[in-house]
């Protein structure tokens, strides 16, 4: 049994015997900060929750990925994003912003488990909830907001997990991120500077100091 | 709608709830409503937007197939409704508070079984939107929402109005225009003065 894990686990306030069934049929896995890692877009027989870190879920599209939320396991967050409709996978993938732990635990033990435990239960209802709402914020920027405002949310957000004003992010992977051109996002962060938000540099763009 | 499989647990249902009907475009929640019920779809169809009028995209519908849920993702905390929902056909919902739900399902399997898989199927429609948006042209999406639409009433005869079909997707109507030509090109569809028919999948 990983003392570990069951230290993480034991930090949810869940039953020691959850725990110890959780120990006995899950399959762990650990990335570290930076990591790079593929969601099984087809696993329909594993709940993947993240129990310790954060990271940063992608959608991933033909040769590039597209950035949509962060998920922190502040409150077990469930993961398992899988869709199938018009019998095509959507992808997902994810960086991990800190060193982080997944357990994937078998869907018909976590509908057992559900149902002798209501605190599983609610940590699922909890996490769909969540996503729901971070899927409509997406959703709501991508068709509401332009480039401008939603380039300088991603910024402020990538100051918060980088610790620093001063970031480092080549043009084209902002530009993938938000599924826009390389182009636009030069554009737009000129516009920026211009308007004394922040200041770019031979490598880097430094946020001003009001905007974070 | 047949309902045999749930007919025990409609019953224990409707006597926590009332039911209420909705007409054809009724707006049955706005974006920013409170509430603390969730609702169950007896008879008809609606849609789930993002906006708060009528002019908003379209999210997903939910049918009267398998007794559809319309919950509205807050069943722990009354946070404000995030969507609006609109009739699409004649609706019969019954309302239940979410409270009841909650004790009810503790020892009902069917009632929990439901309700996660809503919250499932609402995030799965929500992850097919988001991909449809980021990933597809505007003649695709308009092909898709048109296939949607035609398995929804069972027809490959639609008859949409510009505007309708506009807000939904939000985009332009000249927009919808071309790309209804487009797909007329593509021998997709073919149009007969207002009505639109799927040739092809």
């Amino acid at each position: 049994m990983d003392l570990s894990l069951k230290h993480h686990l034991v930090n949810f306030d869940l039953p020691e015997k959850l725990i110890d069934l959780i120990n006995s049929h899950c399959i762990v896995k650990k990335y570290h900060q930076k990591d790079y890692f593929f969601h099984e877009g087809h696993s329909n027989n594993y709940t993947t929750l993240l129990i310790k870190g954060s990271l940063e879920l992608y959608l991933e599209h033909i040769d590039k990925k597209i950035l949509l939320y962060p998920l922190t396991s502040k409150q077990i967050c469930l993961i398992s994003l899988t869709n199938l409709f018009g019998g095509y996978p959507v992808n997902f993938s994810s960086i991990a912003l800190e060193d982080c732990i997944l357990l994937s635990i078998p869907l018909d033990k976590v509908i057992d488990w559900s149902s002798e435990f209501p605190i599983l239960r609610e940590l699922i209802i909890k996490s769909h909830q969540h996503h729901y709402s971070s899927i409509l914020r997406v959703i709501q920027s991508l068709i509401e907001e332009p480039l401008e405002n939603r380039l300088l949310s991603y910024l402020k957000l990538k100051t918060v997990y980088h610790n620093s004003n001063e970031l480092s992010i080549p043009h084209q992977q902002i530009a993938n991120d938000l599924n826009c051109s390389r182009e636009a996002v030069s554009r737009t962060l000129k516009k920026l500077e211009k308007n004394n938000i922040l200041k770019r540099n031979i490598r880097s763009i430094t946020l001003n100091d009001e905007q974070t | 709608m047949d309902h045999k499989i749930y007919q025990g647990l409609l019953s224990l249902l409707s006597s926590h709830g009332h039911i209420k009907s909705y007409y054809p475009n009724d707006i049955i929640v706005s974006k920013g409503d409170i509430t603390d019920q969730t609702a169950f779809l007896l008879d008809g169809l609606v849609k789930v937007t993002m906006g708060k009028e009528q002019n908003a995209l379209l999210l997903y519908h939910i049918t009267d197939f398998d007794l559809g849920v319309i919950s509205f993702m807050n069943i722990y905390e009354d946070t404000p409704i995030q969507t609006t929902v609109i009739a699409i056909k004649q609706t019969k919902l019954l309302w239940v508070s979410n409270q009841i739900l909650l004790d009810l399902s503790t020892n009902n399997q069917e009632l929990k079984h439901i309700l996660i898989t809503s919250y499932h199927n609402n995030n799965q429609h929500l992850l097919h939107k988001i991909n449809e948006i980021l990933t597809l042209s505007v003649e695709d999406r308009l092909f898709e929402y048109l296939i949607t639409k035609s398995s929804l009433f069972n027809t490959k005869k639609l008859e949409l109005t510009r505007f309708e079909i506009a807000s939904d997707l939000n985009i332009s109507k000249e927009a919808v225009s071309r790309a209804l030509k487009q797909l007329d090109d593509q021998n997709r569809i073919s149009r007969n003065s207002r009505i639109i028919i799927i040739e092809s999948f």
